[in-house]
């Protein structure tokens, strides 16, 4: 639709699965991808009577670290409690959650937007611990209890966001944080990032929140996301204007084209029951520990880019492409540790672009990043030409041997010699008597001319020098 | 004093607990539960201001490395389990709703 009368009220909560070893309250393999079903299970994340929960402590610094990243505010005095209800993978009938203490509270997140920066207020960051998978299938469920008691951190933000697109650039960046703080991989398709989104619509002319919410859970990937959005608005929309109020619901996706039907939950009748875990003594998360974890926090994606745009003088769109994801980076800031900072936001531009597209399944173990520099610096001191400078970095990349190497053998390098390129071009000159009659009336013709040159040099000469030669020769001639 | 206790909060109370009950349980129980209630209730007598939140324990901060221990069979795990079709799960009637 986007009619312009309306407009969405987004908030999010994002789960997401931290990488320790070992799971939120027991010591079974956290790590359980692809793992034959029931074999990471223990008394404690079966939910056997008896069983007692404790605390992982990587999983802890983990999720202040988070909350730190996300500017929260962090509770001193912090607890885990119980969510009560029922649902079979669930197997203690209660999830160990955190409910009126989180570990962080009231942060927020930069994120850039068309119209400038946006800020997302970040509500809670909190600890808890996944659920069973189930499987349904030949008219029955079933279980698998390997993720269950997985480290799961949960954020959940302010309805802060109007339209689409910045939902999309807040889930994208909030990913780039967990990876930098190196916490998880929230890799989606292995469901260790999962989103669940509220979302109403109201009038653009209206200040006032809508008074109702429609809630759509697991939502396993940011393109899904972004659909169900779009769908939620065109739907909740109609039924606006139709003059009635959308109801109050929870919806489940159908299928991967983000389409979502009314899930009846009983649920909803917000029957947690929630009271303090009696398994687990309280926690107390004093400054010295909080400036501890502070103090690991290394330089995050928005102030990379900052550092990249403002010192390192890279474009914006380049600068977001190396910041994307830690492997990228790191291979950027080693090669560039060692070259001239002039050449750097070159040497960003030939990354990002010429060397993201190479196949990188093809690429040779002796190829060393640090080349890309000698084929830069060739192709700016007109060496080589640019295509030969691309044609170069794909022979050294899949071959591992040296571009200097590569530039002799197949013989690139561009010819300068004035007596060469002269004696060429008064050839050409010779064999195209009407061009050569027709410059003064059309000038388009030193385009021509300049053309039969290159490509009698096999693409070889510098084109510059040849422009120079033709136009020179074309005077004199005249 | 509490609110009193009716015969629908037992049964919203029943079906978040997903049990079943009888009218006559329904009777029962709201009687019992509301006794108890209202013998629990004594305690809002007290005078709290100014208390603290205690928790069980004076303990603070019990956590474990992140370590990996053994963990159960797939067999010892599953071995109470109903009888299952899928080989390592647990199966139990389907909790969707045709």
């Amino acid at each position: 639709m986007q009619t312009g009368l309306y407009e969405p009220v987004i908030g999010l909560e994002i789960h997401i699965q931290s990488k320790t070893l070992s799971k939120m309250f027991c010591g079974c393999d956290a790590r359980y991808f692809q793992s034959d079903p029931n074999t990471h299970t223990c008394p404690v994340c079966l939910g056997l009577p008896g069983a007692l929960p404790v605390p992982n402590k990587a999983a802890i610094n983990y999720c202040v670290k988070l909350a730190i990243a996300l500017n929260c505010k962090i509770n001193e005095n912090t607890k885990f409690d119980r969510k009560n209800y029922f649902y079979p993978d669930l197997p203690k009938g209660f999830q160990i959650s955190q409910y009126d203490s989180p570990i962080g509270h009231t942060g927020n997140m930069e994120i850039p937007s068309p119209s400038g920066n946006k800020t997302v207020r970040i509500t809670r960051v909190h600890q808890e611990e996944d659920t069973g998978k189930s499987i349904h299938e030949n008219g029955e469920t079933y279980l698998d209890y390997n993720k269950s008691g997985v480290p799961l951190i949960e954020v959940v933000t302010e309805p802060d966001f109007n339209n689409k697109e910045d939902v999309t650039t807040f889930a994208k960046r909030l990913r780039q944080i967990v990876r930098y703080l190196d916490i998880s991989n929230a890799d989606m398709e292995k469901g260790e990032m999962r989103f669940e989104l509220n979302i109403s619509v109201k009038s653009s002319s209206t200040k006032e929140l809508p008074n109702y919410k429609v809630e759509v859970k697991n939502i396993g990937s940011i393109s899904v996301l972004e659909k169900v959005i779009e769908l939620e608005i065109e739907r909740q929309s109609e039924i606006l204007e139709s003059g009635q109020t959308p109801i109050q619901e929870t919806r489940g996706l159908i299928d991967m084209s983000g389409k979502t039907a009314s899930q009846r939950t009983k649920e909803a009748e917000a029957g947690y029951r929630y009271f303090p875990e009696p398994d687990i003594p309280l926690i107390e998360l004093n400054k010295a520990y909080v400036e501890r974890i502070k103090a690991e926090i290394i330089e995050l994606p928005n102030e990379k880019l900052a550092r990249y745009i403002n010192k390192l003088n890279i474009d914006r769109d380049i600068a977001e492409n190396i910041i994307s994801d830690p492997e990228t980076y790191q291979a950027f800031e080693q090669a560039i540790s060692k070259i001239d900072n002039t050449i750097v936001p070159l040497f960003a531009k030939w990354y990002a672009v010429e060397y993201f597209s190479l196949d990188q399944a093809q690429k040779h173990n002796d190829f060393k990043l640090e080349w890309l520099t000698e084929i830069i610096k060739k192709v700016e001191q007109r060496e080589i030409t640019r295509t030969s400078g691309k044609e170069v970095l794909l022979a050294s990349f899949t071959t591992g041997v040296m571009p200097d190497k590569i530039i002799e053998e197949k013989g690139l390098r561009v010819i300068s010699d004035s007596n060469e390129l002269e004696s060429e071009a008064q050839r050409v000159l010779e064999g195209n008597p009407k061009a050569v009659s027709d410059y003064q009336k059309n000038p388009n013709v030193l385009m021509f001319l300049v053309g039969q040159v290159m490509k009698a040099m096999g693409g070889k000469a510098d084109v510059k020098i040849v422009t120079e030669i033709v136009k020179s020769k074309l005077k004199s001639n005249g | 004093m509490a609110k009193q206790i009716t015969t629908e909060d037992i049964k919203r109370i029943a079906r978040l607990a997903n049990i079943n009950l009888s009218p006559e349980e329904l009777e029962t129980f709201t009687a019992q539960i509301g006794d108890i209630l209202a013998y629990v209730d004594k305690l809002s007598q007290l005078d709290t201001k100014g208390a603290v939140f205690k928790s069980q324990t004076d303990l603070s901060n019990i956590f474990r490395e992140d370590i990996v221990e053994e963990s159960l069979s797939s067999d010892k795990a599953t071995q109470n389990r109903p009888k299952s079709s899928k080989k390592g799960y647990i199966a139990i009637k389907s909790v969707l709703n045709k």
